[in-house]
């Protein structure tokens, strides 16, 4: 069953590509492979609450380095989230694509596949060779779909994406994947951490700079530019891809790292986690300074992005807690808010052609479902009640008083006053256009179905997170030693 | 079975003059090369058991020294250098048509085996003499190969081969003859043994410094390498697919028999100071040739610096002193022979239907011939050395062998010398795939199946043994740990 959830969306890939003559038809497959891989994940966390853990090993490649993979709880969340807003995503990607008139439809759909397959086989890897290969795998996966416009700017942004990206994990990533073999012998994830007592901490220290600077697609500055860059490619993909897959998998590995290979009591001992800390700091103020001076909406959210990932990076690196609680957790909440403030920046561009902030005034009279979801993903992402942001958000500023960071806390708090600056203007100017005196003409044309659909249900997932959180908690708290 | 070593080199003499038409030379050179393809694997087969196969000719031979043996190194390389010179020859026939006129085309098969069949002599050689002989023979033969290139320039780059070639020759038998002196044999078994109580004497260290400068000077190590891009490009492509894939590995099989098995590991890398001149002549062919190749117009002059660099991993490899770069570089070796295979067929591909192989040709070409240019991509990830493909095992065990010695920053340059190959793969699949089409790519078509088979069988390679380690690893841990004399 484990190995299915990777397999089916490979599968699918055959699928899509054999129907691309009959749009319906391929799309179809998409989707009932995305509600199994659903289906199936549901599955895994069950068997896993009942305490049966699955593993399964591929192939040993090397002495010391093979293939497996395992249910645990992050992975589980990581996938439950990732696979059900895949489902939602081609909901949406129907109707997005349709009206656009894009082409290379079954390229998309594809590449959409394999991006989801790499994305299950990182959240259930067993170690970190395995992690890494599917890590690969999915920005050469992603590739084309950054690139899906074909224009001169999607190839330059194209090769900003793998640049950077290849670029970090190649230099960094790879080295200390090496490196900590050569220390420890092994790289399973293993609870407290591989690293044994005697290890100098100069050197699990120069270890875990080179992890957290080697995983690009966490965000972290200075390795950021990727994710403005991607903005260019078709919104259903900045939406599943930059707020749900490609950026989490980034956290979600720096989580594992920080977790299972370096574990809580060494990073507290390590002189670099206070400086690592500091930068992720910084890339939270700087990210949400940098937002606040977009006018391009998908930019603004790209940098909102930026700023949201270092939270998490952040939650990881504390290693109190709740800190690693609500980083967990801000995997989930962030995901189903961003991904509502993506869906509706493309179906504004859709509908109402726009894609500047400055030209969205008074935009809710003509498209207001669509400006409520933004207004309750923006409050998602703030961390406002009655959205599951509150919770991640609150586990996250209690993680920093365990830890006694007051600069983080003061750092949280202040970013959390830039977010609403950045979103909060921009579903109440669509709703109250202040001094605008031309005439608004009524014109009532919202986004097509299926995407409306898409964005209504991403949105009331964002406040039933808020009234239902305990299963991302049990699932949270199942990493707390 | 005991005189497999031998039959095999003399399988391939075969073909001779005994056919007339073209197209059967071609079926015969594919069966003569499948025979080889076959004895070697049953040598391997033997070797892995008994450790020695052992081959004495005449006994006024045997009293100067002259014996042929496999041991584990030489089977090591024997069945991958014997099966991709079948592929090569099985895609060799539209090419010979497309670029030899009639006369030539019995010329160049019956080259190419003589050629195969010297080096085959050369690792089953166990003695310096015979080995010389061979060398000789495959070196003769590839100067007719290289000149039987369709335009006039390849007469000259010919003569130039000809020329440094004989300049090596004459540094080989130079040491070989000291050698001779010194230790009153050129059997190599014997050497291996009394070289050490001869290590004292300065001539002993002149006539080393020769032998493995002249086998240098052949094998085109950086900073030797210039004149290699000339030959790629003037030879008939299957003869330069042949040079880079399976003439280079053998000479750099003589190589490591020469450091290894003959002066042995102390000394030749202690005594002589080539641990010191391998690790900087190594490090700065990788990154120099690899930029060099990132500025190259035409992608067989890519491809021939890229080779220039992957010689210079094997480099650094003999440089860390230690049975695991020497495990590195023997995996890099055999990687070397798959990623070059795939890459030189693509070429060969590219030439059959295009004629012509710069890079402005190569625009838009990822529509017409699906399958050749993701081959490349293939081998450009093998290049790489991305886990699951062959390439991704020999870097593991070079950087393990730098790590091993507490060498970082060696670590590191291995490292940038992967990105910097992806690089130049990488500016090859942008144009192929991103780019509008060039009048030349419009008119292709994609490659016949008696090149693509081969082709795909050699890509297909590259990720079985990324996989299936066991037999690859595990033969270059035996060789090198029976070199440096530990244990398993």
């Amino acid at each position: 069953m484990l190995q299915l959830s990777i397999c089916i969306p490979l599968f699918a890939v055959a699928g899509i590509v054999a129907a691309c003559r009959y749009p319906n038809l391929r799309e179809s497959v998409s989707l009932v492979a995305g509600f199994s891989v659903l289906y199936l994940v549901f599955n895994l966390y069950k068997t896993y609450q009942n305490g049966d853990v699955a593993r399964v090993l591929w192939h040993e490649i090397l002495p010391g380095l093979g293939i497996s993979f395992e249910t645990n709880p992050l992975g589980l969340l990581f996938a439950l989230t990732a696979s059900f807003l895949w489902v939602i995503t081609t909901i949406y990607a129907i109707g997005y694509m349709r009206a656009h008139n894009e082409q290379h439809q079954t390229r998309f759909y594809a590449y959409f596949s394999v991006a989801m397959a790499s994305v299950m086989g990182i959240a259930f890897a067993d170690n970190l060779f395995t992690l890494f290969i599917f890590y690969e795998i999915l920005t050469l996966g992603t590739y084309p779909l950054v690139t899906h416009a074909g224009s001169d700017k999607a190839k330059r942004s194209g090769r900003i994406y793998l640049g950077i990206l290849i670029g970090t994990s190649i230099l960094f990533f790879l080295l200390a994947i090496i490196g900590t073999w050569l220390i420890t012998g092994t790289l399973d994830f293993t609870e407290g951490g591989i690293f044994s007592e005697d290890v100098s901490p100069v050197v699990t220290g120069t270890l875990l700079v080179l992890f957290i600077l080697g995983i690009g697609k966490a965000a972290i500055m200075p390795f950021h530019a990727w994710l403005p860059a991607a903005m260019v490619a078709p919104t259903p993909v900045s939406a599943l891809l930059h707020a749900v897959a490609v950026v989490k998998a980034g956290v979600f590995t720096v989580l594992k790292i920080c977790l299972l290979i370096f574990g809580f009591d060494l990073l507290q001992l390590l002189p670099t986690t206070q400086g690592l800390l500091y930068l992720a700091g910084a890339s939270v103020l700087v990210a949400s300074l940098m937002a606040l001076r977009q006018d391009n909406l998908k930019a603004r959210l790209a940098y909102s992005t930026i700023g949201q990932l270092s939270y998490i990076t952040i939650g990881a690196l504390l290693a109190t807690g709740s800190a690693i609680v609500g980083g967990s957790m801000h995997i989930a909440m962030h995901a189903f808010g961003k991904i509502t403030l993506f869906f509706c920046a493309g179906m504004i561009m859709v509908s109402a052609h726009k894609t500047e902030i400055s030209e969205m005034r008074g935009l809710g009279r003509q498209m207001p479902v669509t400006m409520i979801a933004f207004f309750i993903g923006s409050l998602c992402i703030i961390g406002i009640p009655p959205t599951g942001g509150t919770w991640s958000k609150w586990y996250l500023i209690s993680g920093t008083f365990q830890a006694e960071q007051w600069i983080l806390t003061g750092v949280l708090l202040v970013s959390s006053l830039l977010s609403i600056a950045y979103l909060l203007p921009i579903p109440i100017r669509a709703f109250f256009p202040v001094g605008n005196k031309q005439k608004i003409r009524i014109n009532f044309r919202e986004a097509p179905m299926p995407s409306l659909l898409a964005l209504t249900i991403t949105a009331t997932g964002c406040v039933l997170l808020f009234f239902y959180p305990q299963p991302l908690y049990e699932l949270a708290a199942a990493l707390i030693p | 079975m005991t005189s497999l070593p031998i039959l095999q080199v003399i399988v391939p003499l075969v073909s001779a003059p005994v056919l007339r038409r073209s197209g059967l030379i071609w079926v015969l050179a594919i069966l003569l090369g499948s025979i080889a393809f076959v004895i070697s694997v049953v040598i391997n087969h033997l070797v892995i058991g008994t450790g020695v196969l052992a081959y004495t000719p005449g006994a006024w031979l045997t009293s100067l020294g002259i014996e042929f043996q496999i041991d584990r190194l030489s089977s090591y390389i024997l069945p991958v250098i014997t099966g991709v010179s079948t592929l090569i020859l099985v895609s060799s026939f539209p090419l010979v048509r497309k670029e030899l006129s009639e006369g030539n085309r019995k010329k160049f098969y019956i080259s190419f085996l003589l050629c195969l069949a010297g080096l085959l002599g050369v690792i089953a050689s166990s003695d310096l003499v015979s080995m010389i002989i061979f060398f000789e023979i495959s070196a003769f033969s590839s100067y007719i190969l290289i000149s039987l290139g369709s335009d006039r320039r390849a007469l000259m780059a010919s003569y130039q081969y000809f020329i440094m070639g004989t300049i090596g020759t004459l540094l080989i038998l130079a040491g070989a003859g000291l050698l001779y002196m010194q230790a009153g044999s050129l059997n190599m078994n014997s050497l291996a043994t009394s070289i050490a109580g001869l290590a004292d004497l300065r001539m002993t260290g002149i006539a080393a410094g020769l032998l493995i400068s002249g086998i240098c000077l052949k094998l085109a190590v950086f900073p030797f390498h210039l004149w290699l891009a000339d030959i790629y490009r003037h030879a008939p492509s299957v003869a330069s697919a042949f040079l880079a894939t399976v003439v280079t590995p053998v000479f750099v099989y003589v190589l490591i028999r020469v450091i290894y098995s003959v002066l042995g590991p102390s000394f030749s890398l202690s005594r002589l100071p080539l641990q010191d001149i391998f690790l900087v002549l190594g490090f700065a062919g990788i990154i120099i040739t690899s930029l060099t190749a990132i500025y190259q117009e035409n992608v067989r002059d890519i491809l021939a610096y890229i080779t220039v660099a992957q010689i210079s991993y094997l480099i650094v490899g003999f440089s860390m002193g230690n049975a695991t770069g020497l495990t590195g570089s023997l995996l890099q070796l055999f990687s070397l022979v798959l990623v070059n295979g795939t890459l030189f067929l693509v070429i060969c591909a590219v030439i059959n239907q295009l004629g012509r192989t710069d890079l402005e040709s190569f625009s838009g070409l990822g529509k017409y011939m699906p399958w050749t240019v993701s081959a490349i991509g293939v081998g450009g990830l093998s290049l790489t050395g991305v886990p699951l493909t062959a390439g991704f095992i020999s870097k593991w065990y070079l950087i393990l062998a730098a790590v091993e010695n507490g060498w970082i920053i060696a670590g590191i340059l291995i490292l940038i010398g992967s990105l910097l190959a992806a690089v130049c793969i990488w500016r090859i699949i942008e144009v192929a795939c991103f780019k509008p089409s060039s009048p030349a790519a419009e008119h292709a078509v994609e490659a016949p199946l008696t090149i693509l088979i081969p082709l795909w069988v050699l890509v297909l390679s590259n990720i079985y043994f990324g996989i299936d380690t066991r037999l690859t690893v595990g033969t270059a841990q035996l060789v090198s740990q029976s070199f440096f004399g530990t244990s398993p």
